[in-house]
């Protein structure tokens, strides 16, 4: 009886100084996949926004094509600036 | 065979019509009122008998709290913690919709572009009212110009700002939705080459395919997963930006 607690205390005792130990790892150590789907549709749902907005003054204005291709390209930038944005973010919790 | 697809066909159960409005019960919504009812059976059964060595279901009640409390407290800070039940129930509403569509014979309601955007459409709102009623709507606004520009680049900074800030719903919706309607559309598919390798080949060939599936639906349940995780990671995320405005 005495050796099983004293086991018991030694285990309590390694998990406290373990404290990573369960939900939180796991899901850290998921991987790559969700940061690079997440910057993938990033970019793809800002091209997509910017080509909405362009139709849409195109159509209020009538000035087809103007608006639309200048909104294509803010789109693919702000795509571009996420995506720089994710980038960073990711280093950063690397370095941590 | 049925179309990979026809398993995303949306069925009216009850109809209902108010004025104009189809506001029909479909196995979308059945779907939806079944992931509720698990999720509340759950937390039901887990907070009954509370005691201090919890029983199994009490241990992941209390598991999933603490998960969602430490995704706040990690991403937005102690401030976050008023939020807690709206992540928390987004988070289990969507995982517990998932899984449900994993489910043989079931409906998976996470896989309709419409829901996804509504869902994401009202975060957006929410973390667009939180900035302004926080800081007032002249400091939101000066959110999109970053400082520390010279003027005449604001004028192009500015619209790219406002453009990645409006994609937020369209992104967050579109990966749930295509993450779920890629992967069941591909289990479909695959189950399809079971069926007809078996039949071809007295029913060696579908093993292989067999393999694969099994091995997909393990994929796919981690998909659920992680689906959810990141809806409700990238909320807090949204959240974060609107209590701390930079």
């Amino acid at each position: 009886m005495q050796d099983k607690n004293e086991e018991l205390k030694k285990k309590i005792n390694e998990f406290k100084q373990n404290k990573n130990i369960g939900f939180k790892s796991n899901v850290h150590t998921s991987g790559m996949l969700g940061p690079g789907l997440k910057i993938s549709i990033d970019l793809i749902a800002s091209i997509f926004v910017g080509i909405m907005i362009g139709l849409g003054m195109d159509k209020l204005f009538s000035t087809k094509p103007i608006f639309f291709l200048i909104f294509l390209l803010l789109g693919v930038a702000a795509g571009f600036v996420k995506m720089y944005r994710s980038f960073i973010n990711l280093e950063k919790k690397k370095k941590k | 065979m049925a179309s990979p697809l026809a398993q995303f066909e949306i069925n009216k159960l009850i109809h209902l019509n108010v004025g104009d409005f189809d506001i029909s019960f479909t196995n979308s919504s059945l779907a939806m009122v079944l992931s509720v009812v698990f999720i509340l059976t759950i937390l039901f059964f887990g907070l009954k008998n509370l005691k201090i060595v919890p029983s199994k279901i009490q241990a992941l009640v209390e598991l999933s709290y603490e998960f969602i409390s430490n995704m706040i407290g990690d991403n937005i800070g102690k401030e976050g913690l008023r939020y807690l039940p709206f992540i928390f129930t987004l988070f289990f509403f969507i995982l517990i919709g998932n899984l449900v569509g994993m489910m043989p014979l079931s409906f998976t309601w996470t896989s309709h572009i419409i829901v996804t955007f509504a869902i994401a459409f009202f975060i957006f709102l929410v973390a667009t009212f939180i900035a302004i009623f926080k800081h007032g709507l002249f400091k939101f606004l000066g959110f999109f110009a970053p400082s520390g520009v010279p003027k005449p680049m604001l004028l192009l900074l500015v619209p790219i700002e406002i453009i990645s800030y409006i994609s937020r719903p369209v992104s967050l919706s579109v990966r749930l939705f295509a993450n779920m309607m890629a992967g069941h559309t591909l289990l479909k598919v695959i189950g399809g080459f079971v069926f007809v390798l078996g039949a071809n080949s007295f029913i060696i060939g579908g093993a292989l395919p067999l393999a694969f599936l099994v091995a997909l639906t393990g994929l796919e349940i981690v998909i659920a997963f992680l689906q959810a995780y990141v809806f409700a990671i990238l909320t807090c995320l949204y959240i974060n930006d609107a209590i701390h405005l930079h």
